[in-house]
Formats: C-alpha cells, sequence, structure tokens
C-alpha cells in the first residue's frame, strides 16, 4: 500500500433487524475497519453473513442501527439536511448485483445513465447529452446505445450501464456489491478489468462485496472476511492467502477449486466449526493485529497461538 | 520444412472492430410500442377494440343525429315496432313494422299487421305514420334508437367516471400505503378493511336516499365509495415489490427525493397492471350499473340507462320483445367487447402471464 491517507473510517458498526423482537436479526454486528485512498478492499464470506447489508448501511441505504462510518472524517449516518445527504451521494456511489433489476425498465439508457446528472444538477441539454455519451464510451458502449431500453442488452453490457450510472456523479468511492456473482464467467472478467481500468484512471476506491475466492484476490489489495455478521480476519490478500489464521478464514480458502488435477486430488476441505474456538464466559474477542496490518477477530489466548503460528 | 516465425504484421483487421461487437440490430422499441405489436396480434382484442369503438361513436352521435329527443313522448305512436329504411321490405327481418303474428290461448289467431298504418274505425279511412323508429318506440311513444344510444352514453359515462375515480383514489391510497410501509401502512390498511366490510348495496341505497334523484356523478360516486379499494390494494402490491427492486435503491444512492422516485421509476413500472385493471372495472361498472337500474335504483327517468331500459322492456317481453332485445344485447356486446380488450391488454402489457 503507497497511500495511507484513510478514506473511510467504519467504527463499531451494527444493523440488526426487528431489533428488540424475537426475531431479531444481527445482519452486522459491530464491526470496525478502515478503507485507504485508491486501495481496493475485497469483502468475502458465505451467503447471508452480512456483506451486502454492510454496503448498504455503509451508504446509507439501511439506517444503522449503531456506530459510525466515517467519510473524511464527516459522519455519513445520523441526523443530517437533504442537501447534505445529496452532497454525500457524490462522493459514494454503488454499483449492484443483479444487472436485471438494477435499471429501470422503463427509461432509456441514456436517462438512467443521466439520472445523478440530473438530480445533481451537474449539466443540462447538449452538454448532458455529450456527458452521457462519454460515459457509455467509457465504459465500452457506443453512443447510439442511449436512446435505447435495458431489456435490449446483455447482462454485462448491463453491468456497464450500471458502473457508468455510479461513475455519473463522479465519486471518489465505488461500493461494488457482487458486481460480477450474475455474469457469465467470460464476462466477468470484462467488467472486472473495467473497473480496474477506471480505478487508474479516476483514482478510486473500491469496497468490492464478493464470493468468488480468486477473483477477490485478484482485484483486492486488502481482504475482509466477514461470518456470521462479524469481520473475522482482515489483512492484505497476498498476506491472508499465505496466513490465513481464523478458522473460517482456513476453511474458506480450502473451498477453492484449482485448474490443476494433481493439486485437487490431494486438497480437503475443511469444515469449519464454530465450537473449535472453545470460548470461555468472560473472555474478550475482538480484533487484535496478529502481524503487522493483519486482524483477526480472537481471543487472548488464541491471539498467542496465531503469533506462534504465524509464518513470517 | 521451412520454419516460419509468426508476427503480428502478418495480421489485420478486416472488419468486426471492438466496438461493432456491442451494436444492437434490432430496432429501438419501447414497451408501449412492443405491447402494441403484441396486442395487434391478438384477434380477439383486435375485434372487441373495433367493436368498443362503434359503441361509443353510436353513443356519441346516434342521439345527436337522431330527429327525436330521449324524452319526446308521443302518445298517437306507443309501442311501435321497429321500421328501418331499406329492411323494411324484407318480411323475414323484425325490421318491418309489422306486428308479430299472435295465437291466444283459445286458439283465435291475430294476423300481423303494419302498426304504422293507423286506420279509423269509422270511416275505414288509413293513414300511414310516415317515420322511422329503427329500434321501435316504448309505451309512452319515445323513440327506443335514441334512448338505447342515450342510455348506452349514461351507462359507459358512469363507468369510466367511476374508473377515473377509482383510479385516483386507488393509486394514491396504495401508492403512499405501499412506499412508506410500517406504521402507516397498518392504519391505511385497517381503514381499508373496514371499509370492505360494508356491503355494497347498502352504500348505494343510501346515497340513493340522500341524493333524491340519482344522477350519472350519484352513481358513479356510489361505486367507488368501496370499488377503489381493488385498486389500491394492487398498486400497494406493486409498490412492495418495486420499492425493494436495485433500481430504486441505485435511484436512492443518487440522492432522489421520494416524490421522484414515486414518479419516475415506482408509477411507470405499475402502469401496465393499472390499465389492466382500469380495463376490467369499466365492463364491471356497466354491468352494476345496469343491475341497480334494473332493480330500480338507478338513474331517474325521464334519463335512461341500458340497465333502466331492460326493466321497462321485461314488463311486457311477450307483446314488444324488441323493447328488452335491443337494450340487453347492447349491454352484453359492450360488456363482452371491454372484456376482450382488457384481456387483450393483459396478455400485451404482462406477456409473463400468458402460458
Amino acid at each position: 500500500m503507497t497511500n495511507n491517507e484513510k478514506l473511510l473510517e467504519i467504527k463499531n458498526l451494527k444493523q440488526y433487524f426487528n431489533k428488540g423482537k424475537s426475531n431479531e436479526v444481527r445482519a452486522v454486528d459491530d464491526i470496525s475497519f478502515d478503507i485507504y485512498k485508491g486501495e481496493t478492499l475485497g469483502l468475502v464470506g458465505e451467503s447471508g453473513c452480512g456483506k451486502s447489508t454492510t454496503g448498504r448501511t455503509i451508504i446509507r441505504l439501511y439506517n444503522a442501527t449503531g456506530g459510525q462510518v466515517l467519510y473524511k472524517g464527516e459522519d455519513v449516518h445520523g441526523k443530517k439536511s437533504r442537501s447534505d445527504i445529496k452532497d454525500m451521494t457524490r462522493h459514494m456511489q454503488m454499483i449492484f448485483q443483479d444487472p436485471y433489476a438494477s435499471l429501470n425498465p422503463r427509461m432509456t439508457v441514456g436517462d438512467i445513465i443521466a439520472e445523478g446528472i440530473d438530480i445533481h444538477g451537474l449539466s443540462k441539454g447538449k452538454e448532458r447529452q455529450e456527458r452521457v455519451f462519454d460515459l457509455l464510451e467509457t465504459v465500452g458502449l457506443n453512443r447510439e446505445h442511449a436512446s435505447r431500453y435495458p431489456h435490449e442488452f446483455s447482462g454485462g453490457q448491463r453491468q456497464r450501464i450500471g458502473i457508468a450510472r455510479a461513475l455519473a456523479v463522479e465519486p471518489d468511492f465505488i461500493i461494488a456489491d457482487e458486481p460480477i456473482s450474475a455474469l457469465d464467467v467470460s464476462i466477468q472478467a470484462q467488467v472486472v478489468n473495467l473497473l480496474q481500468k477506471l480505478q487508474k484512471e479516476k483514482g478510486l476506491t473500491y469496497l468490492f462485496i464478493a464470493h468468488d475466492l480468486s477473483m477477490v484476490k485478484y482485484i483486492s489489495d486488502r481482504i475482509g472476511v466477514m461470518y456470521f455478521g462479524k469481520l473475522v480476519e482482515l489483512a492484505s490478500s497476498d498476506d491472508l492467502y499465505k496466513n490465513p489464521l481464523h478458522p473460517y478464514t482456513k476453511s474458506l480458502l480450502s473451498a477453492i477449486p484449482l485448474p490443476d488435477p494433481e493439486s485437487e486430488r490431494t486438497r480437503r476441505r475443511v469444515a469449519y466449526n464454530p465450537s473449535v474456538h472453545n470460548y470461555q464466559d468472560g473472555e474478550e474477542l475482538k480484533m487484535r493485529e496478529v502481524a503487522p496490518n493483519h486482524f483477526v477477530y480472537c481471543s487472548e489466548k488464541e491471539f498467542k497461538e496465531y503469533q506462534a503460528s504465524y509464518v513470517k | 520444412m521451412e520454419n516460419r516465425k509468426i508476427s503480428p504484421e502478418m495480421f489485420r483487421v478486416v472488419g468486426a472492430t471492438a466496438s461493432d461487437a456491442e451494436k444492437i440490430s434490432r430496432p429501438s422499441l419501447t414497451f408501449w410500442h412492443d405491447a402494441w405489436i403484441r396486442l395487434k396480434k391478438n384477434k380477439g382484442a383486435i375485434v372487441g377494440l373495433i367493436i368498443t369503438i362503434i359503441l361509443i361513436l353510436l353513443a356519441i352521435f346516434a342521439p345527436m343525429l337522431s330527429p327525436y329527443k330521449y324524452s319526446d313522448q308521443d302518445l298517437r305512436h306507443a309501442n311501435l315496432p321497429p321500421k328501418v329504411p331499406g329492411l323494411e321490405k324484407i318480411s323475414w327481418l323484425p325490421f318491418t313494422g309489422y306486428s308479430a303474428e299472435k295465437v291466444d290461448t283459445r286458439g283465435i289467431k291475430t294476423p300481423a299487421r303494419d302498426m304504422y298504418v293507423t286506420e279509423n274505425m269509422r270511416t275505414g279511412e288509413k293513414t300511414e305514420y310516415k317515420k322511422y323508429h329503427y329500434f321501435g318506440t316504448d309505451d309512452l311513444g319515445r323513440d327506443l334508437w335514441t334512448r338505447v344510444w342515450t342510455g348506452a352514453r349514461v351507462s359507459l359515462s358512469i363507468a369510466v367516471i367511476a374508473a377515473i375515480i377509482d383510479f385516483l383514489i386507488g393509486v394514491t391510497y396504495g401508492g403512499i400505503s405501499g412506499f412508506f410501509g410500517g406504521k402507516i401502512d397498518i392504519i391505511l390498511q385497517r381503514i381499508v378493511e373496514v371499509i370492505y366490510g360494508i356491503p355494497y348495496l347498502i352504500v348505494v341505497i343510501l346515497f340513493r336516499i340522500a341524493f333524491e334523484k340519482a344522477g350519472i356523478v350519484t352513481l358513479a360516486l356510489a361505486m367507488t365509495v368501496t370499488g377503489w379499494i381493488g385498486m389500491s390494494r394492487l398498486v400497494r402490491g406493486q409498490i412492495l415489490k418495486l420499492k425493494n427492486q436495485e433500481f430504486v435503491m441505485a435511484a436512492q444512492t443518487l440522492g432522489a427525493s421520494n416524490m421522484s422516485i414515486i414518479f419516475k421509476h415506482l408509477i411507470p413500472n405499475t402502469l401496465g397492471p393499472i390499465i389492466i385493471s382500469i380495463m376490467f372495472t369499466i365492463p364491471a361498472a356497466i354491468f352494476a350499473e345496469a343491475f341497480l337500474s334494473f332493480i330500480g335504483l338507478g338513474i331517474s327517468p325521464p334519463l335512461a340507462s341500458l340497465g333502466s331500459l331492460v326493466n321497462d322492456g321485461i314488463k311486457s317481453l311477450t307483446f314488444t320483445p324488441y323493447k328488452l332485445v335491443f337494450p340487453a344485447t347492447v349491454i352484453s356486446v359492450m360488456i363482452l367487447s371491454f372484456n376482450l380488450i382488457a384481456d387483450g391488454l393483459r396478455d400485451a402489457l404482462d406477456p409473463k402471464m400468458r402460458k
């Protein structure tokens, strides 16, 4: 990491649904991490572990139950005037998972992309039209596509329209909520390469939510692993793959298939059983820095074990 | 064999650049254009559409062009059978102006005779009534052709007004209930359930008592008191389904206001089901109006509606069946054609529903 400027600080973020009722769900349960300017932070975990909820809470689609999200030191949540919220939306944008549901079927692609431009009054008339054409070309589509409707496009093309829409307001930070999981493998590479190209050109920061581990390793600088609403391990991507410490991370990594029959024959999947921790009452569980920039959610006892097992 | 090296210079692009790969050759079609193409393929819907247009044109213009007014009485020429110029010579058609041959219980025959010719009992002098009544006249000598189309006009107006009020109240109510959700939704839905529990006939009778003379507007209002509930539920369901879609979230992350989300994203996407629902409401309202008029709760005379004409006609069904047949046929054809259109629209606007 070349840059250590914090763009986003997430502090003790909590998102509970049906709070105080018998069917309370702790989708995001007290997680903290920082996102540095210009990096890509990958967020992985199994289905339903709260990855998407984390993303949506950060961008204020849900009101957080507790905790803070600081963008350049300014709280995103809490009471805000409409113009403050509007201002914040220019800095943070989101790319959605389902390219079929994320575009309004009754609007032309031009109007979809220009929606942010219109809301923020960035440009009008001919200038607006030019901006839409620019954005279409940025994501590798043609000018003629502006007057067409979303149903005429393929999944990959739709996802790129979604990217163009997010770029329209010139954000610094983009939350990519499983942007490739609904796409064909060949198209996945196309979209990921586009995201990387844009990051280089515009200095964007990404929070990349996914469950495809190999893709996350390819795109991310750092990776956070989530399990049942908690962040269990956070490290740079090479470090995480080389030195997985938390048993859940080990289990996740053991599930990656490799295109090599030799190693596939010997690969054993390790199932994760939360009882291996055998936590006692009164033990304090929190994120501890086992090695520089390598955080693991553990007890004091485990912390020592992990430090001992850490391969330099 | 010669060892050949392959270099990039040996290749050249013959066509199909990267940007061509993204081209769409199909012409751009809007949703409505696409739906129209699907509707055109549906024969039933097109037949329904044509018949409906003809009926609407007749309802508008027939009373205007007719030499009679719907309330003009002429007791000398009461109960005349239908007579149409051109068709009067064709004896097997019921447009000759002749009464039907009758046989009473004792077997005595009364031969058919031209009702448009009156015979002076004393002098035996015959006078011919030179005018034509396409659908005949009723017991007060009012021209039925004019009355049927005036009635159709009244029935259609009531149905359309009822549908519009249903639409306005239902969409607003359901939209608010679905979009804001939570406590607002719970309160609004309990109110709906209470209103839904009030029997519709009682409301109509109360309205009839409150407004001595029932006109077009009072009847339409009586029908919408409970009629908008179906629409509000439909819209609420659609909004609930749509508001968690990702394109709505995308608009929220872009900073769109609630109003622009409702009017730009939610309403345009519910328009299909709303239109279908309106198209089914209209024939139902025509039917309800006819039913109310038939049981005497409908429109007040001398104004006629299709239902009140049927009610008049049924009193003398055996002697002058044409008084019943014409308005009843118009009601049936009207309801059928509206239903055909609505059915076709449902297939056209919501292709996923079709089997």
